[in-house]
């Protein structure tokens, strides 16, 4: 071998992109280092196997094809996959001629890095895209204002909704051209107050569609922020609700319907059997007769007022009305109330904690917990035992507990307590005058004081009852329906 | 001393119990079914309670208190008594000075004659 043959041959090996010569039967004659360096197979794999057998199951018919065209064109470029001998591949760029001796000379070079990324890129188009498409055709409102409030963006749904043209509003600002009703003043300061803020807004308001009718929406606006904090957009969410606040009348107005044609009947009876058991004139079967209907018909008075409570609270429209509230009156008010029916002999121990004071609370919604709780303690478990109520502070909250020694709740049905008509086995065909409704209310209750509501139970060994006040006392709330 | 009641109440059956129960604790009762009526026999028959059912078909009873208090210049002792527990009725029953507000369904005839008693001491 020359000096010449011998430097060739070293720059043929050293080459860091792959050189490889293929022969007529499609096996490489040679190949240079860079080959095995790369895919992992050895140089005598390369010799053996035919190029084809190297290329990925997806790229082969591709590589025919561009052999194929070597003849006529002289040369090719083009890019397909090789399998790596351990997992994976690796992208190659080739460029391949035929030789004057029928030879087809081949270089090639890696283009992963290269291809991950186009396809990245390409992924991130198709994701814009969905995206846009989302915005675009999403079944709620959503415009884009600039950090001026001036609209930007306005999608699909707007105009469904709107009547508006988008090329009507874009520009404009809201409560300019649409959002009159709520007038260019509203935005202006729900700007001002975002922006000063830096917060979202989250609202209910009024508009008007371009042929005048009037809808009701409810409105989401965030604040978009550029990288160095600055105010880009804003983004509004608008949803249509006009047909929900129909339904939500319509379900108020359903509610004092019944509550006013259920009960008048209901009190009828109520009284009309008062009336009768008075009556002298009865012998002791027609007494207790008259007895089980008053008793059938104060069930049923419950029951209705039960679920007119829970409709209520349902609503969204209870009121929370706050006044100086001491626990211990309280209770033994609730406790007068519930021994005559319920725990005539029952020891019931109460122990308020003395660092309880007058406290700012719904006495009359904190009254229906109470209520409930002492006397479902009374009513499941044995007379003669006792019931125990404690309320104490644990850091930023007021305890209250109603613990009984009575039959308990069976541990797998533990998880449905909170169920609305929910009664658990052991007492659902032992103490009938039971709805499944009053814990059901009394965790709605809680919930809307701001506190939370739990127990422990044992079958047989007995049942507490523990629900939370926001120590500070409860919020007063605006509503228009109170319970009874 | 309450010796006469004029009961409101466009419910016959309810209308029926209370004037019993009444008479039974020994009352006289002059019954009404509708506000304008009732109206007129806060003069004719000159009561020293009146029960008033605050809701009387399509009618208001608030209008009722209303003219009552401010066209008669009554001051006499009026317990509303109602179905509707809504806190708004109660608030404006309440600017009208009555002297108690109860939920029919909620109330038996005893706890009535026990509130009536209550206002005569």
């Amino acid at each position: 071998m020359s000096v010449d043959s011998v430097s060739l041959d070293l720059f043929f090996n050293s080459c860091p992109d792959m050189l490889g010569v293929v022969g007529a039967d499609g096996k490489f004659v040679r190949v240079n280092k860079a080959f095995s360096n790369l895919l992992g197979w050895t140089i005598e794999d390369f010799y053996f196997w035919p190029l084809l057998w190297f290329v990925h199951a997806d790229d082969v018919e591709k590589t025919k094809r561009e052999l194929g065209f070597v003849a006529k064109e002289k040369m090719v470029v083009f890019e397909n996959r090789l399998k790596k001998k351990t997992e994976g591949f690796v992208w190659f760029e080739w460029k391949i001629w035929i030789g004057e001796d029928g030879l087809l000379y081949a270089l090639a070079r890696d283009v992963t890095e290269r291809r991950l990324n186009e396809e990245f890129l390409e992924l991130s188009n198709i994701d814009l895209q969905r995206f846009r498409m989302a915005v675009e055709y999403a079944s709620d409102i959503i415009i884009i204002n600039d950090a001026n409030g001036a609209i930007v963006y306005a999608n699909h749904a707007f105009e469904e909704v709107t009547g508006y043209r988008v090329s009507e509003i874009i520009g404009t600002k809201g409560g300019q051209v649409w959002g009159s009703m709520m007038g260019v003043a509203f935005y202006e300061a729900l700007w001002k107050k975002m922006i000063g803020e830096k917060r979202s807004y989250s609202g209910e308001i009024q508009d008007t569609k371009k042929n005048g009718q009037e809808y009701v929406a409810e409105l989401h606006i965030s604040p978009i922020y550029g990288s160095k904090g600055e105010l880009v957009y804003f983004v509004a969410i608008e949803r249509d609700i006009t047909r929900q606040k129909e339904i939500d009348q319509m379900k108020t107005d359903f509610l004092s319907l019944a509550s006013h044609q259920l009960r008048t009947p209901l009190t009828a009876m109520r009284w009309l059997t008062e009336l009768l058991v008075t009556d002298k004139s009865l012998n002791e079967k027609q007494k207790e007769i008259t007895a089980r209907v008053a008793s059938a018909n104060l069930r049923m008075i419950n029951l209705v007022n039960t679920l007119l409570n829970i409709s209520r609270i349902q609503s969204g429209r209870i009121l929370i009305t706050i006044a100086d509230t001491d626990l211990r009156q309280l209770i033994s008010e609730v406790i007068e109330d519930v021994t005559p029916k319920y725990g005539k002999n029952h020891t019931i121990t109460v122990r308020v904690a003395d660092e309880i004071g007058v406290l700012r609370l719904d006495a009359g919604l904190l009254r229906h917990v109470y209520m409930n709780l002492l006397t479902n303690a009374l009513k499941y478990s044995d007379e003669n035992s006792e019931v125990i109520v404690r309320v104490y502070k644990k850091e930023e909250v007021i305890v209250s507990e109603v613990e009984d020694h009575g039959v308990g709740i069976p541990i797998d049905q533990q998880n449905k307590v909170f169920q609305r008509f929910f009664r658990a086995d052991n007492v659902s065909g032992v103490v009938t005058d039971g709805t499944g409704l009053g814990l059901y209310l009394v965790q709605m209750i809680v919930q809307a004081c701001g506190g939370k509501i739990s127990f422990k139970s044992e079958q047989g060994v007995g049942t507490t009852f523990m629900f939370t006040l926001p120590a500070g006392g409860m919020f007063e709330r605006k509503g228009e329906v109170s319970l009874e | 001393m309450i010796k006469k009641i004029l009961v409101v109440e466009d419910e016959r059956d309810l209308l029926f119990a209370l004037t019993t129960r009444l008479e039974m604790e020994g009352y006289t009762v002059a019954q009404s079914m509708s506000f304008p009526d009732a109206l007129s026999k806060v003069a004719t028959e000159v009561p020293d309670l009146i029960l008033l059912d605050i809701i009387i078909i399509g009618k208001n009873g608030l209008d009722f208190l209303k003219e009552l208090r401010e066209s008669l210049k009554s001051n006499i002792p009026v317990i509303v008594s109602s179905n509707l527990s809504e806190q708004s009725y109660i608030d404006r029953a309440n600017q009208f000075g009555v002297s108690g507000y109860i939920i029919k369904s909620s109330t038996s005839l005893d706890e009535i004659v026990a509130k009536i008693k209550s206002l005569e001491s």
